[in-house]
């Protein structure tokens, strides 16, 4: 059986998930949620362009992600949402998910932490934190990684720098 | 009056400025914008946008460093926004951006951007054959 890997990255699919993440996590398939994108053939066929065709891409919404994630798959697939808030509509399909990987999640308006001990560009805020406590709590592996060369910060030691 | 746009990431709109710049100096007609560590995609769209204010009804012709990556997302949507007026290309090199940089205004847009993609084709070549 295949393995989940979940991606939070407000890019949803672009250069660096494709060029670093997908070979590093061994990745088949691609399952980028944004309902926005999803609906639109154009900003659809824009984003799947630079998508080389060895991997099984599906822009969708989260009703159609959820559906997608219900069926088991043998290959690796890599789930991507824009941003944390996403993930607690998905808390039963990703809960079983090998790992979470938090990256590019820029500035917003109600963003209170930034967070510095990875290299990259990420921001929470305070509903994110308990979005994605609450999946660590039901055993997820969160942590923060712009690159796979990178370096990489776990949820526990970012929780105990807010502390 | 067609204008060109150059888009990438970290850097790589200046470096294509500086070496026009020292080939053929600066064109008057070419604009550079760089997509930082720092920025969102909101703050590349604000940056292109506030350019394309000044250009009224232009064509324009962006070029990108990486297909399909976010420079190159945020151009195609304008193209697909503004059809027959923008165009988008990606992957070029100096030879081509060396052609881009002489304003030839009996070319259509669209003619430019082919004309482009071949050059940067062409253009690329190993020693020893």
């Amino acid at each position: 059986m295949g393995k989940t890997y979940v991606r939070v990255d407000d890019r949803l699919i672009h250069g660096q998930t494709i060029v670093a993440w997908c070979p590093t996590l061994s990745i088949k398939e691609i399952i980028a949620i944004d309902d926005e994108s999803a609906k639109n053939p154009v900003l659809k066929s824009i984003m799947t362009m630079g998508v080389p065709p060895t991997y099984k891409t599906h822009i969708v919404t989260t009703e159609e992600a959820k559906a997608l994630l219900a069926q088991e798959s043998n290959v690796n697939r890599l789930v991507i949402v824009r941003l944390p808030s996403k993930l607690e509509m998905l808390t039963e399909e990703i809960e079983r998910a090998e790992r979470i990987i938090l990256g590019n999640i820029a500035k917003r308006d109600d963003t209170n932490h930034k967070i510095n001990g990875a290299t990259g560009i990420f921001y929470l805020s305070d509903a994110d934190v308990s979005t994605i406590d609450a999946l660590v709590s039901k055993g997820a592996e969160v942590c923060f990684q712009q690159l796979p060369a990178t370096a990489k910060m776990s949820w526990e030691s970012f929780k105990k720098s807010i502390k | 009056m067609k204008r060109v746009i150059v888009m990438g990431h970290g850097g790589y709109a200046k470096g294509v400025k500086d070496n026009l710049e020292m080939i053929v100096g600066a064109p008057q007609h070419m604009y550079f914008i760089d997509l930082t560590k720092e920025d969102s995609l909101e703050d590349l769209k604000d940056k292109v946008n506030h350019l394309l204010l000044e250009f009224n009804e232009d064509e324009v012709l962006f070029a990108c460093d990486l297909l399909g990556a976010s420079p190159f997302r945020v151009a195609a949507e304008l193209c697909a926004n503004h059809p027959g007026q923008y165009y988008t290309v990606a992957g070029l090199n100096t030879m081509a951006f060396l052609e881009l940089s002489f304003n030839e205004d009996d070319l259509s847009i669209e003619a430019l951007a082919n004309r482009a993609v071949e050059s940067a084709k062409t253009a690329v070549a190993k020693f020893p054959e």
